[in-house]
């Protein structure tokens, strides 16, 4: 954070004060003179990138009440500015602050308007700042801080009084709004005379407020005088309480504690005190002009973007702490399955280690055996599935075999009906896999059933059901010894010819 | 002159450094983000992966006493394989011997074979637990007075040659009744596989 300067100005000089966690420290005085201002020159330069505020406090200044009805936006702005142009033609520095909405009538807003009716008293200094391109943050006059002074929930009517280094001032609240303040510069400072005049200007301030029908005439008009605690007597010997006043000398040191000072005040001009409260919460409204403050907003801009990158760069960093954590975490999760899994891999290695030792590791050992037997389980060779036709043989004897063609086949391929007198039979799901020993059988029967066809089917029905009975096994008709198909010749037996023994063809097919 | 460089400081040429060092905070910022976003994700991934190893090291460890018999199976398989010789050298001439013995014991009339080049049994990408499988087909042409010649045959030569012998194809048919002069009866065709494992070097 940049630094941040009070510029404390009246009529006679300019006095820069440095303003840091609650101290505020001294750092020179310039005369409203061409050396002066040279001077303040130098010392804007020597403290460039700091952020002034001009701290006002001037005799030449004017105050005034007005109730206008209660707007918003743009209309508020023209109203304002139609107002201020009117009570304050000829000065820039002219602002108003809203002192809230009425409680009666249509509830207008009531503005506090303000100004330094004097502007090329100030002139002079502002074209130093701005020529030497110093951040000038606002322009405000002493009275906007002076609220700061005031008790915590202020009510009724008050008149308070207060020395700075310009004079005395005395400022008019009512239920702690500002309604009115003036300032009388003192020729000595003597703390008599600032006591003599204390009383004089009360007297002269509760006639101005009667007057302005702002008090009851028959009212005491509570008096507080802010002094410290070396001219109170003083002031208590001269401010004394009658029916129109009744003082109250309340010390400035205590007030400068409870406000957070922490530079002790050395008499009973609050300057400090003053620069103090601006520094601390300096009001919105300010009198510079948005020209005056151009450095201000970009300062205000450059400041902007670089917390911008800052809180970038802040959650990023928080965001990669966050995550980082949850990286530990998750390291902590790998190095533990790893642990674990090396353990459970050495307790493998252990146990397969406890085996009979052979050059092939237990993975290859499975692949290689497992491969052995699927090649083992087709070299059974056709010694099963013939002694399997043996014995069904065995009980059809007038059957004979011509032909057997044998064979390893990885799947069952259903008998064809385009095969002559096939049956196609479905294969079963179990039998869908191979591999399978196939024989595909040409047969015989007696040449005494040539005649009887009946007789022919029967019997090679009887025995591919025998054959079938065998678990794993399927066996299909490619061909029968006589073709009954509606869409086949089918002819009497020749007895000129010579008759021939019926011939079948069936396939008998075996799980291995 | 003064004033009007106070009311125009608020450009862009003034505001480019800034924006400049805000430009580079955010990529910062965004780099920050994406890189540890890039390690978080990699440490998850390599989470899964321990897990995943864990999991099935835990797995094999439980199935070990399992896995423990399977492979004590397996290794009185494989010494099995090892003391048959089937992963021997193939040798020809011992073949050709055996042929000829098992003719003379069981008398078969006629017996005609011829033994193809050696050749791989199964296509490269095919795991075979660093042993290649190895055959050697022939073609069996013979006269037979019984069926069971030929199973006598193939019993005799699975029992008596190192190799694995695997029949894969055979047909046997009668013969016709002039063919029947030699007594013999029956004629067998049959194709058959020697089968060798060498080891892969």
């Amino acid at each position: 954070m940049p630094q941040r300067r009070v510029l404390f100005f009246d009529n006679s000089r300019l006095t820069a004060y440095r303003v840091h966690g609650g101290a505020v420290l001294h750092e020179a005085s310039f005369a409203a003179d061409e050396a002066g201002l040279a001077a303040f020159g130098d010392y804007l330069q020597q403290h460039r990138p700091s952020l002034f505020l001009i701290l006002a406090d001037v005799a030449e200044e004017s105050f005034q009440t007005e109730d206008i009805p209660y707007s918003t936006g743009k209309d508020r702005q023209a109203i304002l500015q139609r107002k201020l142009a009117q009570h304050f033609y000829g000065t820039p520095y002219a602002l108003a602050q809203s002192q809230g909405r009425l409680k009666s009538g249509r509830r207008d807003e009531r503005m506090l308007l303000m100004a330094l009716t004097q502007p090329q008293h100030l002139e002079p200094w502002i074209g130093v700042l701005q020529r030497n391109k110093a951040i000038l943050a606002g322009i405000h006059s002493l009275p906007q801080t002076i609220a700061g002074v005031l008790p915590a929930k202020p009510s009724g009517q008050l008149l308070l009084l207060t020395l700075t280094h310009a004079g005395l001032r005395q400022t008019f609240f009512e239920d702690g709004q500002m309604r009115f303040s003036r300032l009388t510069p003192l020729i000595h400072d003597a703390t008599d005379a600032s006591a003599i005049a204390a009383a004089s200007e009360a007297v002269k301030m509760h006639q101005y407020l009667a007057s302005q029908r702002l008090i009851e005439r028959d009212k005491p008009l509570v008096t507080r005088v802010l002094v410290h605690p070396v001219e109170a007597t003083a002031m208590r010997a001269h401010c004394l309480s009658n029916t129109s006043l009744r003082f109250e000398i309340i010390d400035l040191l205590e007030e400068a504690r409870r406000v957070g000072l922490r530079t002790p005040l050395v008499n009973s001009q609050a300057d400090m005190l003053f620069c103090h409260l601006l520094a601390r919460k300096a009001p919105a409204e300010q009198f510079a002009q948005p020209e005056e403050l151009g450095y201000y907003r970009l300062w205000q801009t450059r400041f902007g973007l670089k917390i911008t990158g800052a809180l970038a760069l802040a959650s990023a960093a928080l965001f990669v702490a966050h995550q980082g954590f949850d990286i530990l975490q998750l390291q902590d999760g790998i190095e533990q399955a790893r642990q674990q899994a090396r353990l459970n891999q050495e307790q493998y290695t252990a146990k397969m280690q406890a085996l009979p030792k052979i050059p092939v590791s237990p993975e290859d050992l499975r692949t290689l055996i497992g491969r052995y037997d699927q090649v083992k389980l087709r070299a059974q060779g056709p010694a099963p599935l013939l002694a399997q036709i043996s014995r069904s043989l065995d009980e059809f004897p007038l059957i004979n075999i011509d032909r057997i063609e044998w064979a390893i086949v990885e799947q069952i391929i259903p008998a064809s009906s385009g095969v002559a007198g096939a049956v196609a039979q479905p294969v079963p799901p179990q039998l869908m896999n191979g591999p399978h020993a196939q024989a595909t059988v040409t047969a015989r029967l007696p040449i005494t059933m040539v005649g009887d066809h009946r007789g022919q089917l029967s019997m090679v029905s009887d025995f591919t059901r025998h054959l079938g009975t065998t678990i794993d096994t399927h066996v299909s008709i490619l061909q029968q010894p006589v073709d009954t198909q509606s869409g086949k010749t089918l002819k009497s037996g020749d007895e000129k010819s010579t008759p021939e023994a019926p011939r079948f063809i069936f396939r008998v097919t075996r799980k291995l | 002159m003064t004033m009007e460089n106070a009311a125009s400081a608020l450009s862009l040429r003034n505001l480019s450094g800034s924006i400049v060092l805000l430009a580079l905070a955010i990529l910062l910022a965004a780099g920050l983000v994406f890189g540890v976003l890039h390690y978080a994700d990699q440490a998850r991934q390599s989470l899964r992966q321990a897990q995943t190893q864990q999991s099935e090291s835990r797995g094999r460890l439980a199935r070990a006493q399992e896995d423990e018999q399977e492979i004590r199976a397996k290794i009185d398989r494989y010494q099995d394989v090892i003391a048959r010789g089937r992963t021997q050298p193939e040798r020809r001439l011992d073949w050709v011997e055996t042929l000829r013995g098992i003719k003379e014991k069981r008398r078969l009339i006629s017996m005609d074979y011829e033994i193809a080049p050696q050749r791989p049994l199964d296509p490269k990408n095919v795991a075979s637990g660093g042993y290649s499988f190895l055959v050697s087909p022939m073609k069996l042409d013979m006269l037979l007075l019984h069926e069971n010649d030929l199973l006598g045959l193939l019993a005799d030569l699975s029992t008596q040659v190192p190799a694995l012998v695997s029949v894969r194809q055979c047909a046997i048919e009668r013969l016709p009744a002039v063919a029947q002069q030699q007594a013999a009866l029956l004629r067998a065709q049959c194709e058959l596989d020697w089968i060798t494992l060498q080891e892969k070097v």
